[in-house]
């Protein structure tokens, strides 16, 4: 749903993928929120930059699918760093954004065990973990 | 030790000879205003540098307000050894006044909230000023400076005199150190030079006996009252410590001049009717200001969670506008999945139609439809049937390919229709990259 809107903007898009297939336990239709949300945000982000490129990994680790999104736009301001998961919390002007996609995100991985952070750097870097489904229960 | 607002970098050395330099012009300044014993007065600004001091850049200046002390009093009366003995005492009020009011009142902040107010009064103000009293009197009093029949009266005006300058003195410093700027607008300003006016006016009217003499009454010294209120609910902290430091020098000048209604009986008598209501005065401004200050900032903080609120709401509408707008995209996707499926009827139709019509043409011009599956006989054809076949297979081509397209947009609508509907929320094994895959398209 995304990617043909990163090709009309002219947005580069790469994709790296864990080898083995991981399984989570979950809601698919809410984690495709997840992804789909963490994507729109790195498409705003890049809107204004030179270099457009965003950038989604996984990796299993510790028991434990991690997710990034990275984009090449101008990072996230420390002001709002404190707050960009709060609920309503928004940079776009009002009428553009609803100020509750990564608040969502967050209550999302929250009920799916998981969590989201930001990693630290120049870059807007979102860091998603969620726990593996165990063999038995995959 | 902990001013909350940075200070200007001064070396460690000339802060101890300022510190020390600035207490004993105090002191001497003070000591000319002396009412009973050449060492007593009504006001004792001293303390109040100290203890600012000692809030600001910390107990280490001791050993300055030490020396200051010391020579205050050992080029005013006495020995080395009262002297030492006051000095010691003042030292010790200063330290532990500050002490007390970094460790429960918020230190050099102490004038920012009510409770704080009344700490400052009750720890710098009452408690350490009593060491400095005892250390003071009784310095006196052993080396025979003073007999001991008068050693509670000294000890009274003693600990009442550091407590004005607790309360009068270290406010105004404080106050105005951490906060030099000014940034009234005209009408503040002219608000500021009429109360002032007044201030004066009722002062001298109070304390100098402006009136006639038979309007002299001794309640008179309410009348600065609402002034000081006036100040402390316009103004800050700072201009009401500012206030009550002039009213204090107005009853201090008035009271030595034996004019005003604390200007009865015996000196004694005068100044400590002088001191209480200083002080009083003093503690009143302070904790009315420090409370309006707290209730601005509180408004401050209301009306700015309100404009938070508001904007929140504003977002709230604009979230259940995209909701509905997901639930329209669901409902158009439904619509839309019935002309797709029609469509997709229609050119399978017309894709069976074409390939059993193809035989049907190729029979007018006398050929079974199997020939065009049979090699052997279509090379036989005319240059115009090979032409003919091409067009066809092309069309065919063509056609299924908008059928996978169709199929295609049925896909996407499809999962439109998942994606917006309320999920029942079904927990279960996902497979992550499947949900990423389906999620980038």
């Amino acid at each position: 749903l995304t990617v043909p809107q990163f090709r009309l903007e002219e947005i580069g898009f790469r994709m790296t993928l864990a080898m083995d297939n991981p399984w989570v336990m979950g809601n698919a239709i809410q984690l495709e929120q997840v992804v789909i949300n963490l994507l729109t945000n790195a498409r705003e982000a890049v809107k204004h930059s030179v270099e457009k490129v965003i950038q989604l990994t996984t990796a299993v680790q510790d028991g434990a699918v991690h997710i990034t999104v990275e984009d090449s736009g101008p990072g996230v301001p420390d002001a709002v760093k404190e707050r960009i998961f709060d609920p309503f919390f928004t940079t776009k002007e009002v009428g553009q954004g609803t100020g509750l996609g990564l608040s969502i995100t967050y209550s999302i991985l929250q009920v799916h065990r998981g969590n989201i952070t930001l990693l630290d750097g120049p870059r807007a870097k979102f860091l998603i973990r969620l726990p593996l489904a165990r063999p038995s229960e995959g | 030790m902990n001013p909350a607002t940075p200070l200007p970098q001064v070396p460690v050395w000339a802060l101890a000879v300022g510190v020390t330099a600035l207490y004993v012009i105090a002191g001497k300044l003070g000591l000319t205003l002396a009412f009973i014993h050449a060492s007593v007065t009504a006001v004792w600004p001293p303390t109040g540098i100290a203890l600012a001091a000692c809030l600001l850049f910390g107990y280490r200046l001791w050993p300055s307000i030490l020396l200051g002390a010391f020579l205050v009093n050992w080029t005013t009366a006495g020995s080395v050894f009262t002297s030492s003995g006051i000095a010691v005492g003042n030292t010790l009020e200063a330290v532990m006044g500050a002490y007390l009011v970094n460790r429960f009142a918020h230190g050099a902040q102490a004038f920012h909230r009510a409770l704080d107010v009344f700490k400052f009064a009750g720890l710098a103000g009452m408690l350490a000023t009593a060491l400095s009293a005892t250390f003071g009197a009784t310095s006196l009093a052993l080396l025979g400076y003073a007999t001991w029949a008068d050693y509670g009266s000294i000890w009274f005006t003693w600990w009442l005199g550091d407590m004005g300058g607790t309360l009068i003195v270290a406010p105004l410093l404080l106050l105005w150190i951490l906060e030099p700027g000014l940034q009234w607008n005209r009408p503040k300003t002219m608000e500021a030079l009429l109360l002032f006016g007044f201030l004066v006016a009722v002062g001298q009217v109070i304390f100098q006996d402006w009136l006639p003499v038979e309007w002299k009454i001794y309640q008179l010294p309410f009348l600065s009252i609402p002034l000081l209120v006036w100040v402390a609910f316009r103004f800050t902290p700072r201009e009401t410590s500012t206030a009550t430091a002039a009213l204090a020098a107005m009853a201090i000048a008035g009271t030595l001049q034996r004019a005003g209604p604390f200007a009865v009986g015996t000196p004694h008598d005068a100044l400590l009717l002088l001191q209480i209501f200083l002080n009083t005065m003093a503690v009143m401004g302070l904790a009315l200001s420090a409370g309006v200050l707290e209730c601005q900032q509180l408004l401050t903080r209301v009306q700015h969670r309100e404009r938070e609120l508001q904007e929140r709401q504003q977002q709230l509408v604009q979230a259940a506008k995209l909701a509905s707008l997901g639930e329209m995209a669901a409902g158009i996707a439904h619509e839309i999945n019935n002309p797709l499926t029609n469509i997709g009827l229609l050119i399978t139709n017309v894709l069976d139609r074409l390939q059993t019509n193809a035989g049907h043409g190729n029979w007018r011009r006398g050929r079974r439809p199997a020939d065009d599956w049979n090699p052997e006989r279509r090379r036989g054809r005319s240059e115009s049937d090979h032409a003919h076949a091409a067009d066809r297979e092309g069309s065919l081509m063509d056609l299924h390919r908008s059928l996978e397209q169709v199929h295609k947009a049925a896909e996407i609508t499809k999962h439109l229709r998942t994606f917006s509907r309320r999920a029942p929320e079904r927990y279960g094994p996902v497979a992550l990259h499947a949900v990423i895959q389906q999620a980038v398209g």
